[in-house]
């Protein structure tokens, strides 16, 4: 049914800086997933790098869903807004803002507090791991302004769920 | 204080060339036309026809009419200051003793940097105050069959005279 | 949680090359749109050169033929281009003597740059530079127009008097200033609209180019010949350098009916944040009766501001709050403290607060603070309506620092602990643990020899209780996994030991040694393919990929019946969990596992920006032993061969459609534990309808409290004709048949002024509900007045767009404290 194995993607621009915080668990995941991806190094400086990851908005927020009879909280929706742009050395847009939205809905219990705020890490921890992975995928199809127009572009590497 | 034509000027005597002239003696009119320049001190006036007549007391009144473009000419020096006074119209009326210039008809007189225009411009040399009307003979007309303009360009506080 | 989890926003953090001193705002001199062209008038060859005269024109001045004796329309006055500061009176007749004055006459009027002053009569007295106007005069420049009787006004200056003028000024608006500092929860202004404001006064004192004083004046932001309100002031001054309005002695009438005396009030003649008296809100609520506030602001900063609020509550008496917001590039918190000193109802004093403080000491090391209380338990569900905290049982007091500095590792320490609130039904307090400390040690090295990587979590937590057994409990938990990765396909062999000791003091019999200890080996291996191809859905191409992977886990079975239960529990059964090494949250019970899981996953992934549309998963896990360790003595334990079968599926065409669904079966019981399906549907600003179904399966036998519900969920916002907006939610527990929460509300734009009105009811208590009225009337420009419903229903609405986005988005932040 026309499936194959994906082919090799690497990321089409050599050296990228992170413009976030650097100290985030999201920052160092999204070096280690560079540095795992191959031929693309993560510089410290700007001026060093090829592109720019602008990070313009990573907000996590924390909304009630439902609550149960005695008016106590019993599902949450955590959501996660990333919205990031990427700029060339000489501050030309490769890829315009976009965002992406992650959403897992948590269901609480104030009696198990210890435990759900523990289920919220892991929740969050695999919003995360999903935002790095549809990340790479964006940064994939990032267009290179004075790449030649290359053929479909190559498709993405695996990247570890 | 308010600068005054050139007094000077009064005393001067009067020069007028032009390509004919004819004498009304009975009422002491003289009519000169063709290419006129009256010469007086600073005061020129320039136009196609002058007529010059003379009251009891001697005082000269002089009536341009015509010129380029159907327009006399009128220039004098201000008085204290190295600027000059420029007029234009399709007649010029001077009377010496009042030193009062009347111009009529596509009126324009420029002083220093400002300028006034309008149909009658009556403007005193010698106490420099001047009356514009969009009317003939200091008549003023409905706005809208014309209009009076006067222009005043900054001056330094100083009075220091404009770039 | 009342805030949501305080994030240091990178930006402001992160080493980016922000300046490193507090950027503070410098509001760019408004771009004053001034037509300071020169005025042009009707194209008319220049006749008049300025040579001197005596040399003919060289053209000649107008084909007009000239006649003597009739008089001939002037050409216009032929002007070259105007020197800046140049004056052009005209008029029907100028009378004036050079240097000093000019009066003119019939439809007069003088120019100079962009100041245009016209009336019957114009005397212009150059030595002083001033002008003076009689009979309906009209003062024009740039947006501003000022007429009236008489007006005598220093031209170049700008200041003068005005007799019984009426006016309109009208302002650019300005771009928010780029790097405008956000303060915590405040949105971000738009590029704020002209602000056009008119009125008249018995007399007008100008004072400078963007000064203006009126007596017994009016102001409105309406447009002139529908001046639905405005503000009447003995003193009204318009200052637009600060872009202030202060009014003293005024009162706002609203559709001709004044509906409140304002002694002195300021209120922002644009878009930027004032200090002042923002409006005050109205509401009532079954609880506190009549809700009237009023809340003054103190803008002390670009970036750091305090709203003090005085808080009227018909049954219970006057209350007082303050908030206080601050922000710099290396921290950032809010505190915010509510005081009550006698609640009539109560019959005592009642007061709660919020600290909450976040700190980028740099190098990797970060701090945050979140400290709350209430005086006494049912505070929020009599003083407060929102959901946020009415609903909230363990009030969070904590603190932390983290340091990220070290690259590969990270550590951690935490103290916490909670105010919990009793149950309402029950009137039990069931406490959580407090962590007093928690101290973590995570570190994770790839790339090792062999290609392996290392990962090592590691805890030592302090667990108190006033009640309970209490104990120290050390874990460490290192694990080495051999990822082996192509771009199709991976495969993960992982092994891991997982050791804890405890140091237990017992409360009441011990059921053991203090001394507890349990070591685990953990074994798992994940691998996953993922194959791609390309194909088109709707008429576009789409790459969609197929990605199945496969996980299995062992962990041996140990006794842990002896080991207290500090803070475990069941994790809930969704796609996160099931590749989890543990059916268990917490570090208490390590389950046995012997199991394989399985998921199949396809996405639809837009080639030419990578984004992902839609997503579709399967999962289900196979166990090949049965449960044998439990949360405490006699807990059920899982028998069966199968886990429950997992399926969702999620399609986003941002921003218009969303819909997800999701779907838990339990083969054993051939029933359905868990289904929620919704969709959203937002196809423009201020549009949006949002439907979403959830169903759990009920296992408790006691009526009075389910575990079980069928939860029905409509919001939307939608216009129902001309500016009037239709906004409601009704979300309600089919099972119980109980609204558990409810609000609808219209709004109606006028263009200068929109009404809201909002009704929401909420389940407070099993037996017990909030209802509450909101009303607000906003005026552009203005500020609003009514309790403000904008929170709540950016919270409760989702895709709620302000319909008059345009008025000023005034500082209340998006999730106010209390």
């Amino acid at each position: 049914c026309g499936f194959q194995l994906r082919g090799a993607r690497p990321l089409p621009f050599d050296s990228i800086y992170l413009n976030m915080y650097q100290y985030s668990e999201l920052a160092a995941a999204i070096r280690r997933q560079i540095r795992a991806n191959g031929n693309t190094i993560v510089t410290d400086r700007a001026e060093d790098a090829q592109v720019r990851l602008e990070v313009q908005a990573d907000v996590k927020d924390k909304v009630i869903l439902a609550l149960n009879t005695q008016g106590r909280v019993r599902e949450y929706q955590l959501r996660q807004r990333f919205i990031f742009r990427l700029v060339g050395k000489n501050g030309q847009e490769i890829m315009p803002s976009s965002e992406i939205f992650l959403r897992r809905d948590l269901a609480f219990d104030d009696t198990q507090l210890l435990a759900k705020q523990q289920e919220e890490t892991l929740l969050y921890r695999d919003m995360q791991n999903d935002l790095v992975q549809q990340l790479m995928r964006r940064l994939a199809a990032a267009k290179m302004p004075e790449a030649p127009p290359a053929a479909a572009p190559a498709p993405a590497p695996a990247a570890k769920p | 204080a308010p600068a005054h034509a050139e007094k000077a000027d009064r005393g001067k005597p009067v020069n007028i060339e032009a390509d004919k002239v004819t004498v009304d003696d009975k009422n002491k009119i003289h009519i000169f036309e063709g290419h006129v320049v009256l010469t007086q001190g600073t005061l020129t006036i320039r136009s196609d026809k002058l007529v010059v007549s003379q009251d009891q007391e001697g005082y000269q009144r002089g009536i341009a009419t015509g010129g380029d473009g159907g327009l006399a000419r009128f220039r004098q020096k201000r008085e204290g200051k190295n600027e000059w006074v420029d007029g234009e119209g399709e007649r010029i009326e001077h009377d010496a003793r009042s030193e009062l210039s009347q111009f009529f008809l596509r009126a324009r007189v420029k002083s220093g940097e400002d300028e006034v225009r309008g149909q009658y411009i009556q403007f005193n040399g010698v106490t420099e105050t001047y009356l514009v009307t969009n009317g003939p003979n200091a008549t003023t007309l409905p706005s809208q069959q014309g209009r009076v303009q006067v222009t005043i360009q900054p001056k330094k506080k100083d009075g220091a005279t404009n770039p | 949680e009342t805030l949501p989890p305080f994030f240091v926003s990178p930006a402001l953090l992160g080493p980016a090359p922000t300046p490193a001193a507090a950027p503070a705002v410098s509001d760019p001199a408004p771009a004053v749109v001034s037509d300071k062209q020169a005025l042009k008038p009707a194209p008319t060859p220049a006749a008049a050169t300025s040579r001197p005269a005596a040399k003919a024109a060289d053209k000649p001045v107008s084909p007009a033929r000239v006649s003597r004796g009739v008089p001939v329309a002037v050409a216009p006055a032929p002007v070259q281009a105007l020197k800046p500061g140049t004056t052009v009176i005209t008029g029907d007749k100028v009378s004036g003597l050079q240097d000093v004055d000019a009066v003119a006459e019939g439809a007069a009027e003088l120019r100079r740059d962009n100041t245009r002053v016209e009336g019957d009569k114009l005397h212009y007295f150059e030595l002083t530079d001033e002008v003076e106007a009689t009979g309906n005069v009209k003062v024009t420049r740039g947006g501003d127009r000022m007429s009236g009787p008489h007006m005598r006004m220093k031209v170049e200056e700008q200041v003068g008097t005005f007799d019984s003028p009426e006016y309109v000024i009208s302002r650019p608006g300005r771009p928010a200033p780029p790097g405008q500092i956000l303060l915590p929860g405040q949105s971000v202004p738009r590029a704020q609209q002209p602000l056009t404001g008119h009125g008249s006064a018995e007399s007008l004192e100008l004072e400078g180019e963007n000064q203006f004083r009126f007596l017994n004046g009016t102001w409105t932001s309406c447009k002139p010949e529908r001046p639905d309100w405005y503000i009447r002031a003995n003193e009204l001054q318009l200052d637009y350098d600060r872009e202030v309005g202060e009014a003293k002695g005024g009162t706002l009438v609203f559709k001709g009916l004044p509906l409140g005396y304002l002694p002195w009030a300021d209120f922002p003649l644009s878009e930027a944040r004032r200090s002042g008296v923002l409006s005050p809100t109205f509401g009532t609520s079954n609880k506190v009766g009549v809700d009237l506030s009023v809340p003054y602001y103190f803008n002390l900063a670009p970036n750091y501001d305090d709203t003090l609020t005085l808080r009227y509550m018909g049954l219970r008496g006057l209350q007082m709050r303050n908030e206080t917001r601050y922000v710099t590039p290396t921290y950032r918190g809010i505190t915010y403290l509510e005081y009550l000193p006698n609640d009539q109802v109560e019959q005592r004093s009642r007061y709660a607060g919020t600290i909450r403080h976040d700190h980028n000491f740099g190098d990797g090391w970060a701090g945050n603070i979140n400290f709350a209380g209430i005086s006494d338990p049912k505070y929020f569900t009599d003083l407060s309506t929102r959901l946020t905290l009415t609903s909230t049982v363990n009030i969070p007091r904590q603190a932390s620092l983290t340091y990220g500095g070290g690259g590969w590792w990270n550590a951690s320490a935490m103290l916490q602990s909670f105010q919990t609130l009793p149950d309402t039904l029950t009137g039990v307090r069931s406490e959580p643990y407090k962590r007093l400390p928690q101290l973590t040690l995570n570190a994770l090295r790839p790339e090792l020899p062999g290609g392996t990587t290392f990962h090592l979590a590691s805890e030592f937590v302090s667990f108190s209780h006033p009640t309970q057994t209490e104990g120290r409990r050390l874990t460490l938990y290192p694990q080495l996994s051999l990822p082996l990765q192509t771009s199709a396909f991976y495969v993960t062999p992982k092994i891991g030991v997982h050791a804890t000791r405890y140091d237990i003091d017992y409360r009441g019999t011990p059921t053991g040694d203090t001394g507890q200890s349990r070591s685990l080996p953990i074994f798992s291996v994940d691998s996953g393919v993922t194959f791609e191809r390309d194909t088109s859905f709707g008429g576009r191409d789409y790459i969609q990929t197929l990605e199945p992977r496969v996980y299995y886990l062992y962990v041996p079975y140990t006794d842990q019946s002896k080991i207290p239960n500090f803070d475990s529990g069941f994790y809930d059964f969704n796609f996160a969990q099931i590749f989890a090494e543990n059916v268990y949250t917490g570090g208490d019970r390590i389950s046995n596992a012997n199991q394989v899981t399985t998921a199949l996953q396809s996405r639809l992934i837009d080639p030419n920006t990578g984004a992902e549309t839609v997503r579709a998963a399967l999962g289900q896990r196979y166990y090949l032993v049965d449960q044998r360790v439990a949360l405490a003595d006699g807990a059920p334990m899982r028998t069966g061969k199968q886990a429950d079968l997992l399926a969702a599926f999620s399609a986003t065409f941002m921003p218009k459609f969303q819909f997800d669904t999701a779907w838990q079966y339990n083969p054993r019981d051939n029933w359905t534990e868990r289904f929620n399906v919704g969709v959203r549907f937002q196809p423009a600003y201020a549009r949006a309808v949002s439907v979403s179904w959830r169903y759990k399966h009920n296992y408790s036998t006691d009526p009075k409290s389910p575990d079980g519900f069928r939860d029905l969920d409509i919001s939307g916002q939608w216009p129902l004709w001309g500016n009037l907006y239709g906004v409601a939610r009704y979300n309600r527990n089919l099972r119980d048949h109980r609204l558990t929460q409810g609000i609808a509300g219209i709004e109606y734009n006028a263009g200068c002024w929109v009404f809201r009105g909002v009704v929401q009811q909420l389940v407070t208590t099993s037996t017990d509900v909030n209802r509450s009225f909101f009303f607000q009337l906003e005026f552009n420009g203005a500020g609003s007045i009514g309790s403000s419903p904008l929170t709540m229903l950016k919270r409760n609405v989702p895709g709620y767009g302000k319909i008059n986005e345009g008025s000023t988005p005034y500082v209340g932040s998006d999730d106010d404290e209390f």
